[in-house]
């Protein structure tokens, strides 16, 4: 309740504060050092001459300018769509020198030959070569979270670090819609992670070839603060977004094993039965001694199959075991 | 909930005021002619999908394995300002998915997410070598899950106003019956009855959470306040009677009715403030600072937890670039001092616990510093140092975990691309770990990756991959004895794979996959005779392989007509050999713990283009779950699925 209320006491301390900031948001320079503003604005001697002549002098019958136009990034370039303006040079860098000496009468010209026209690309941002930094600059000096709610932690995560750029993940010409798709989601990961789709072959798994579960239900691609690039902080956390009945607090709790669910288990996939990392009596029996046994004794199958089978709440209870103790057998 | 109505409301005000603010700005009308891009293009599929299981579900785990009618659905709608996409995929009652993302303009952001799936379980059969002490009420009794999985996200953006609004919500049903194994009888030495029967489940988990998300120029701002539930609608605890432990001399639970298995609800909220600077600095700075609080409904324990992390990230010159990470993770339990647990029918009978040992609380510090040099546009070149420090309370009552640990961990790393079509990938990370938390956790660990992409021609790509990885853990410890020797471990996996375009018609992709796991590590445990002296069993290895054979086959004839098929062929097995004749005789209890599987699916799928944008379909599957060793009461069981699916659809 009391997070409750300071939550709301900041949620109104920012509305007024906020609303006296709206100049705040207005056009200003980017602040990359020399060698990146130099990848990411090209040409420094070129001068923009807007998408209309772009479009009108190279790409006016080209299959991409047809799939750009169904893109939002596409619907981007005009102001009465209610988006904020894009245009290609947004990303290419200004274009002058690329159609210089390029007019429509000859471009029209190139057609009636079954030629395409050909521009100057070399004066425009090599886009294909650059650094993935530099790639994910260009999209990053718009895209912070300001316009996208879920790149707060981009530079922290496993991707940037790992040179992975936007474009990597998103198509930003194909379609209207540049989000990954569920369906697509395991498949461009595993493009990457191959070694980490082997494990979805394993016997037991979570239902990722299945779709029904995808690898950011627990990783954030854009990057977090926590380990792997979890969601949450701790893996714990992470696994309880759909296992909470495991989650706890509880009044006992299996020491500190469940912070870390990995302690036990394998979460994408495993030879053994609930994702367990070591077939049980042995996953135990690393840690715990074994029960009272001996040669003579035919009672192995209560001790040493699954130790679940009577410690049935693992996890933690609330209930007390027979004695009183913790042993998760109630 | 009201603060959920409550945060709703003022999100729609804070909206409107935006919205005011953008319609209000003076700018003049754009006078050029408006050439709005529009666009419609979608599909629609209805099929038939006829499923024929034998013996286990586990052959599709996930799969509702009874007939449907399926339907498909993928479209998009550009008329703008608003903005259309939708996927629906409809494989039966249980098996559903659905995608849909709605824009307006830049104001308005909707995308919900709908997935739903069937989980197969087991019925597993006790081991039942003394069959007295066994009690089974679930012969026959078949089980499955239905799970439902529900997300929403609105944002609420405004052109021209620096602040955003935003509001998310996630639902997860688990629903069906599941076996429940317990211990019945006086759950002490002297009368353990190991029971099996059905448990009904209904439990709903749900995270809503609403943020304010500003840019204030050189710096970003995000707050969020979440709520958690986790209900239970199904039952809440299961209730038996118990026989009177007797045994030893001060047992704490007589004979009665008493509950057991109980599943409470929890309830939790938190609240996140993120910052971080313009990327486009040659220093960025970003920090996260959360507040968690977590309780259980029936027990009260509680757990609060503390995260902060912060970043910067600093690039001096464009070949080198500096990370640097901090993450504190508080953790405090608070769990009740005592515990009393009554007779369902005769309160006056009860046992419990007046001294409930204190679950363990911790301040967990994490330092790392990344460098990340590119010396040549060819290759680039990290070093990972990472420093945590664990800090424990209340850790004294818990002998075998250590009052902090202490992990420090080096990597190094290299990307290179030496030749045109070639891309090699390396990686070698060393661990140390003082006082690590459990027998599991190393204290040294090497591990080393390798991974090559080669395309020596066009119509060939390869990829080999190896990871090797070994752990030590110096002098285990348990309850019983402090004497048992070192513990070894060792991991290996291999991934091969290779994709050759034979025709411009025709590609086969094959791959290899091999996953090893092995242990060797002292067994502990007692004498059954008093004192119960501890025994070791020295050197126990413990081994688990899992091969996967894959095969693709793509055939296109024509542009039309396209053929897939496929065939995965797995095989997996553990197994440990303990040396002691205690556990050797009459049965090893290795025995009773071994698997070993053989998992084959076959595929094929036929897909041609009719007219007027018609497509038919035909997708066969057969999967073949074999558990090699059929043991009747280990965890698996032999499954056969096979699945004929038969569709049209048209494009449009």
């Amino acid at each position: 309740m009391q997070l409750g209320r300071t939550f709301f006491t900041l949620l109104a301390l920012c509305v007024t504060g906020l609303s006296a900031c709206e100049t705040l948001k207005t056009s200003r320079p980017i602040m990359p050092i020399r060698e990146y503003e130099r990848m990411i604005a090209g040409r420094l001697d070129a001068d923009y001459v807007g998408t209309d002549n772009c479009l009108a002098a190279c790409h006016a019958h080209d299959q991409l300018r047809r799939y750009f136009d169904a893109s939002t990034m596409g619907a981007q370039l005009t102001p009465e769509t209610g988006l904020p303006l894009v245009d290609c040079e947004s990303c290419h860098g200004p274009g002058s020198l690329a159609v210089q000496g390029l007019t429509p009468e000859r471009v029209a010209a190139d057609r009636a030959e079954g030629r395409e026209t050909a521009c100057n690309h070399d004066t425009l941002i090599d886009l294909k070569n650059l650094p993935a930094a530099a790639k994910s600059l260009i999209c990053l000096k718009c895209h912070t979270a300001n316009a996208t709610f879920n790149l707060h932690d981009w530079n922290l995560g496993d991707h940037a670090i790992s040179d992975v750029a936007c474009g990597d993940c998103h198509q930003v010409h194909a379609g209207p819609n540049l989000s990954v798709q569920t369906e697509d989601v395991s498949r461009l990961c595993f493009s990457c992670h191959p070694e980490i789709r082997t494990e979805f072959y394993l016997p037991s798994r979570h239902p990722v070839a299945e779709n029904r579960v995808v690898c950011t239900d627990c990783h954030s691609a854009h990057g977090s603060p926590y380990e792997k690039s979890l969601r949450e902080a701790t893996v714990k956390e992470t696994c309880a977004r759909c296992h909470a009945e495991k989650a706890g607090p509880f009044i006992f709790e299996h020491g500190e094993t469940t912070e870390d669910c990995r302690t036990c288990h394998q979460p994408h996939g495993s030879v053994q039965n609930n994702l367990l990392s070591v077939q049980m009596p042995f996953l135990c029996l690393q840690c715990h001694e074994g029960h009272r046994t001996n040669a003579s004794q035919t009672t192995k199958d209560r001790f040493y199959t699954r130790c679940t089978d009577c410690h049935s709440e693992i996890h933690g209870t609330d209930i007390p075991s027979a004695t009183g103790g913790g042993f998760f057998t109630q | 909930m009201r603060r959920i109505i409550l945060g709703l409301i003022t999100l729609t005000l804070l909206c409107s005021m935006a919205y005011r603010a953008a319609s209000a700005s003076d700018e003049p009308p754009v006078a050029r002619a408006v050439d709005v891009p529009t666009g419609t293009e979608g599909s629609l599929s209805l099929g038939y999908r006829a499923a024929a299981p034998i013996g286990s579900g586990r052959a599709d785990e996930y799969d509702y394995l009874h007939d449907a009618v399926t339907f498909g659905a993928n479209g998009q709608l550009l008329a703008l300002p608003h903005r259309f996409h939708l996927d629906v995929d409809i494989r039966n009652r249980e098996d559903t998915l659905g995608h849909l993302n709605y824009g307006f303009g830049d104001l308005l952001l909707i995308e919900v997410v709908h997935r739903s799936l069937f989980h197969h379980l087991e019925n597993i059969r006790l081991e039942d070598l003394d069959p007295a002490a066994l009690d089974i009420r679930d012969s026959g009794e078949d089980y499955a899950l239905e799970i439902m999985i529900d997300d929403i996200a609105v944002a609420f953006k405004a052109p021209r106003f620096p602040m955003h609004l935003y509001a998310r919500g996630s639902r997860f049903d688990k629903a069906g019956d599941r076996q429940l194994r317990f211990l019945d009888g006086s759950g002490w030495f002297n009368n353990t009855v190991r029971t099996s029967t059905p448990r009904r489940i209904d439990w709903q988990t749900q995270h809503y959470g609403i943020g304010i998300n500003s840019h204030l120029g050189p710096i970003e701002v995000d707050l969020s306040h979440w709520e958690k539930r986790f209900d239970v609608k199904g039952s809440r605890r299961l209730f038996d009677l118990y026989s009177g432990a007797g045994f030893p001399p001060g047992s704490q639970r007589p004979a009665g009715e008493f509950p057991h298995n109980g599943t409470p609800e929890f309830k939790g909220s938190a609240t996140t403030l993120k910052v971080h600077s313009n990327y486009t600095g040659k220093l960025v700075g970003t920090a996260t600072l959360s507040t968690k609080e977590n309780r259980n409904e029936v027990s009260g324990a509680e757990a609060d937890y503390f995260v902060g992390a912060a970043g910067l990230t600093w690039m001096p010159v464009t070949k080198l670039t500096v990370f640097l990470n901090y993450r504190r993770v508080a953790r405090d339990l608070d769990n009740p001092g005592a515990v009393i647990i009554r007779d369902r029918t005769v309160p006056a009978i009860s046992y419990g616990n007046p001294d409930v040992r204190d679950s363990i609380s911790a301040d967990t510090d994490t330092y790392s510093a990344t460098l990340r040099y590119r010396p040549f546009s060819r290759l680039t070149l990290r070093a990972k140092y990472r420093f945590e420090e664990v800090t424990r309370e209340d850790s004294e009552a818990w002998e075998l975990i250590p009052d902090s640990t202490t992990r420090r961990a080096l990597t190094l790393s290299g990307d290179a691309h030496p030749a045109k079509g070639l891309k090699a990938k390396v990686e070698y990370t060393h661990k140390e770990v003082d006082d690590p938390v459990s027998n599991v956790e190393p204290n040294r660990l090497n591990r080393a990756k390798l991974s090559i992409a080669w395309t020596p021609m066009p119509r060939l790509q390869t990829l080999l991959g190896y990871t090797l990885s070994r752990e030590e853990r110096n002098d285990p410890i348990f309850a019983a004895t402090d004497a048992a020797d070192d513990r070894d471990v060792r991991w290996d996996r291999v991934l091969a794979s290779g994709t050759f375009l034979v025709s411009d018609h025709v590609a086969l992709t094959t791959t290899y996959a091999y996953l090893h796991h092995q242990i060797e590590q002292e067994i502990v445990y007692t004498d059954a005779s008093f004192p119960f002296s501890p025994q070791i069993d020295g050197g126990v290895p413990y081994e688990s392989d899992a091969h996967n054979y894959a095969l693709t086959l793509h055939y296109s004839p024509s542009e039309r007509l396209q053929f897939n098929t496929g065939v995965s062929h797995t095989t997996s097995q553990t197994d440990f050999e303990p040396n002691r004749p205690d556990l050797l005789a009459p049965v090893s209890i290795a025995s009773l713990a071994g698997v070993k599987i053989r998992e084959t699916r076959y595929s094929l799928s036929g897909d041609y283009a009719l007219r007027k944008g018609f497509r038919v379909g035909v997708d066969y599957e057969y999967t073949d779950f074999n558990d090699v060793l059929d043991h009747t009461n280990d965890d698996v069981a032999d499954g056969i699925s096979r699945i004929l699916w038969t569709r049209l659809s048209r494009k449009w």
